[in-house]
């Protein structure tokens, strides 16, 4: 399959999707850490894709929304934004909102295969 | 010198009241004199009426062409002069790097003991992860 292809089949078969250095468990990065902590917090789940475990996403995912760097957070398939957009709305509480509400439409978040 | 072209192409499109470009590149794995990193707080009335995921497509657009000659991360702050007012002229901190290896973080050159509280607490919180994610790659 294409790598656009890949990546819009990742964002619109789940809810909720961080593209990141690293895991949850064990970000490469620290704008990608403080991102997956922020939608931890949320306590709802979501799907994330190690970018660097897949070069062909790395090399592409900054053209699939014309956004330049990582993370990247997709609610319902669309681009949300990178580290300090993600802060921000949690910050102002609106990341709790928009994660729940998206988590609510899928029980699951996704997690059926 | 990236740092000034930045600053050069943000001050003539946006006009902005206050602008900071700092050069972060220290806080990462990157040549000494490196300049890759960047923290970047605009204020410009130019956003007003703008949502943020707006806002920083404006900036990246600007700088689009310098990704491509080495910029690599930006940590972008963009508000409005009432914004930055009553945040009282003070933008997040940006974090520190992860990416170099770092065995004693990660834990790798320590002696097999047995756990720990915080060791415990840190596997509590990995097994809440672990329920928590959906790994797709």
């Amino acid at each position: 399959m294409d790598v656009m292809d890949r990546i819009k089949e990742q964002v619109e078969g789940n809810p909720i999707v961080l593209y990141m250095k690293g895991t949850p468990q064990f970000p490469q990065c620290g704008f990608s850490s403080r991102a997956a902590n922020a939608l931890q917090d949320c306590g709802v789940k979501f799907a994330y894709v190690n970018v660097l475990a897949d070069p062909e996403i790395f090399e592409n995912l900054p053209r699939f929304a014309d956004w330049p760097t990582f993370p990247q957070l997709y609610i319902n398939g669309e681009l949300v934004g990178g580290c300090d957009i993600t802060l921000e709305l949690h910050a102002t509480g609106d990341l709790q909102k928009m994660t729940a509400a998206a988590a609510a439409k899928d029980p699951d978040g996704g997690t059926k295969e | 010198m990236m740092q000034q072209e930045i600053e050069e192409r943000l001050h003539q499109a946006l006009a902005p009241t206050h602008l900071e470009v700092i050069n972060e590149s220290h806080m990462h794995a990157v040549a000494r004199d490196a300049e890759t990193h960047f923290k970047v707080v605009v204020v410009s009335r130019q956003f007003e009426g703008h949502l943020l995921l707006a806002r920083h497509r404006e900036v990246n657009a600007l700088l689009k062409p310098l990704f491509v000659h080495g910029l690599h991360a930006l940590a972008l702050h963009t508000m409005t002069p009432d914004e930055w007012f009553e945040r009282g002229g003070e933008s997040p901190a940006s974090p520190e790097c992860l990416g170099v290896a770092r065995p004693e973080r990660a834990g790798l050159n320590a002696e097999p003991r047995e756990p720990g509280r915080s060791q415990r607490r840190r596997r509590a919180i990995r097994r809440a992860l672990n329920a928590q994610v959906k790994t797709l790659i």
